[in-house]
């Protein structure tokens, strides 16, 4: 299983990639990696940041219900999603990793980008 | 004006997309000097928020609905065009978004030349991609924090 290696702000966490449930997301993370991007900050549905992607994922690949440490991608806005606490989502969201190491830090950067919005976001995939 | 190729027109625009996708657009700097009713430019900065998260949706929704069985080229290209052009000014008169003003002059052009729904695909899914980034800069401008707090002692 391939680890996604995330740098948010001075923090850094690791993600498990889910490449059987969600092959294709995973594969175009893989082409456009490290993937940069600003985090902005959910206004409605709490915990959640999010940032751009530069790409389409028009299948459905694994869509759940995200729980807090969850990453999706939604294709309405191509914008990867980090559910990092409790949070009410709109549904079903293509679920592609979930982060399984410091969790607490990302916690922490991704809380003060609600006061401070465009925190620096990287995502790495390690073979 | 001669109207450019479809392919430039999604090179232009994708040209543009990578190259503020980590440094502001110059469009922000624009936007926030524009002063809205008042003598105030809150009201330009949460508008052009709003009208450009719009049109993020109304674009995605006619990207899925070209995906759609025996769907009209035309009846697509006109329902673009007519949305477009009707953001392009608010763009350009009210939120001073200069550079995605001219974009989407261009697209305009570019969209009545397309002859196939893969094109059409091409062209709406490239400034999908460029308007969603716009939407998130303009995002990064408004305090929420401070917005949210000042509004709960109301």
């Amino acid at each position: 299983m391939s680890k996604l290696l995330i740098n948010i702000g001075k923090e850094t966490a690791r993600a498990d990639l889910f490449e059987k449930e969600a092959p294709k997301t995973c594969k175009l993370l893989k082409k456009y990696s490290p993937l940069d991007g600003l985090l902005n900050h959910a206004k409605i549905c709490d915990h959640e940041v999010f940032f751009q992607a530069p790409f389409f994922i028009d299948e459905k690949e694994n869509p759940k219900i995200p729980i807090p440490g969850d990453i999706g991608f939604w294709n309405v806005r191509q914008t990867i999603c980090i559910w990092y606490d409790k949070m009410e989502p709109l549904g079903p969201t293509n679920l592609f990793a979930r982060i399984t190491e410091n969790l607490e830090g990302f916690q922490k950067d991704a809380r003060n980008t609600w006061s401070k919005q465009g925190t620096k976001i990287r995502f790495q995939v390690l073979d | 004006m001669t109207p450019m190729s479809i392919d430039r027109v999604i090179k232009s625009i994708r040209k543009e997309r990578e190259r503020i996708w980590l440094h502001r657009s110059e469009d922000i700097g624009t936007m926030k000097k524009r002063i809205g009713s008042m003598k105030q430019n809150f009201t330009t900065v949460m508008y052009a928020d709003t009208d450009t998260q719009s049109m993020v949706k109304y674009l995605y929704n006619l990207r899925e609905t070209s995906k759609m069985k025996g769907v009209h080229l035309g009846t697509l290209k006109q329902a673009a065009i007519l949305f477009l052009e009707f953001d392009r000014r608010r763009a350009t008169v009210y939120y001073r978004l200069n550079i995605t003003a001219k974009l989407l002059d261009k697209f305009i052009e570019a969209l009545k030349q397309v002859k196939s729904i893969k094109r059409y695909q091409a062209l709406i899914g490239e400034l999908l991609l460029y308007i969603g980034k716009i939407n998130y800069w303009i995002d990064l401008e408004i305090p929420w924090n401070r917005l949210a707090k000042a509004f709960k002692k109301q």
